[in-house]
């Protein structure tokens, strides 16, 4: 599975690296939203694990983005957000093409068993 | 305003000499009391009447203005407190979660690795390696928390600090150094259920309070789109103020 990690928490994604890489997945990641933005129209991925707040172009600015180039429903995004996101909010981006969303702190086999069912 | 002082200085100064005027042209004698209205009498005193309270009238008018002005910008500055304090908080519960979620991440990896560790002969060494850079990454993020504790204390319930502070502290016990100084990890299930349970607590304490958008947005007062809007406020509160005055007077007449 090919897995793509947008955040800005260097520890996250370096563990993330090593858990998803170690299980067969090739995961790549970046620490902001704009960088996040070109990979995703330049590749394709099977998941995007998008953090919601990041500072300058933060992960609602790239789902607004991808909404306007149409791109959204194409990926299949997964918020991973520590931010405390209202239910309604959540909904709103779902209703918008974001497939689900995991707010942290999340265990890793939670995580690993919940990528294993969004790529089912 | 600076228009308006001019305009009451002109007038003031105008009635002055008119009252000036009027004392010189006139005869004052035993006829003409003090505030009597006769052709003939000083009536320097009612000019002087009607300056006083022209000049108290436009110093009320003044010193309200300047009071109303002042409590304006005295509660823009607490709603940017407020505001500000807001974000912190939320900045501080974010921070927070995001260290967890490290932790849980390395000690989950740490509890993968021990087992390897035992049975892969071959690869000990690398092994090895991997688990003491995720205690080091442990280590690091229980200092990480204590840091955002020391710094946002002021906008943390004293509940969660003593529960984070306890959480710090499990996680510290949980380092147990053997004869060989290999660390060991006690229980990760207690702490992740300890993590778990301070963040329903979070959630219940401090429910979404800032959306997101504005969590990086900048707060200084002196900026200089904050000041712009201070100045245009200002100016409209001043422009409402004065049409309800106008109003007032216009309606009275």
């Amino acid at each position: 599975m090919k897995i793509l990690g947008i955040d800005d928490n260097t520890d996250i994604n370096e563990l993330l690296d090593t858990v998803l890489n170690g299980s067969g997945h090739e995961f790549i990641y970046v620490k902001n939203g704009t960088e996040g933005l070109k990979f995703i129209r330049e590749k394709k991925f099977d998941i995007v694990l998008l953090d919601l707040a990041m500072p300058e172009f933060s992960g609602f600015d790239v789902i607004n983005s991808l909404l306007k180039e149409g791109l959204l429903t194409k990926q299949k995004i997964i918020l991973f957000t520590a931010s405390s996101v209202l239910d309604s909010e959540i909904e709103e981006l779902i209703k918008k093409g974001v497939h689900s969303c995991i707010r942290k702190p999340v265990d890793l086999d939670f995580l690993l068993e919940k990528l294993e069912q969004v790529q089912v | 305003m600076i228009v308006l002082s001019i305009a009451m200085v002109f007038l003031v100064q105008s009635l002055y000499f008119a009252s000036q005027a009027l004392a010189t042209s006139s005869n004052a004698n035993n006829d003409c009391p003090i505030f009597s209205i006769k052709y003939g009498c000083d009536l320097s005193a009612w000019s002087h009447l009607i300056i006083d309270g022209l000049i108290a009238a436009f110093l009320g008018v003044f010193f309200h203005h300047l009071a109303h002005k002042q409590s304006l910008k005295l509660k823009i500055i607490v709603e940017e407190h407020d505001a500000m304090r807001k974000r912190r908080k939320e900045f501080a519960i974010q921070s927070l979660k995001n260290h967890f979620t490290t932790l849980l991440f390395s000690m989950s990896l740490v509890n993968r690795l021990e087992p390897m560790y035992a049975s892969d002969t071959k690869n000990r060494d690398n092994i090895k390696d991997q688990i003491n850079r995720n205690y080091e990454i442990i280590s690091r993020v229980v200092n990480d928390i204590k840091n955002v504790m020391f710094f946002l204390n002021d906008v943390l319930e004293p509940q969660i600090i003593t529960d984070v502070n306890q959480l710090c502290q499990t996680i510290n016990q949980g380092y147990v150094k053997d004869e060989n100084k290999q660390s060991k990890l006690t229980d990760y299930t207690e702490t992740k259920n300890k993590i778990n349970r301070l963040c329903r607590t979070f959630d219940e304490v401090h429910p979404a309070i800032v959306p997101i958008q504005g969590l990086f947005k900048r707060t200084s007062p002196d900026s200089p789109s904050n000041t712009r809007s201070l100045k245009k406020l200002i100016y409209q509160e001043i422009v409402l103020y004065y049409r309800h005055i106008f109003k007032r007077v216009y309606s009275s007449k």
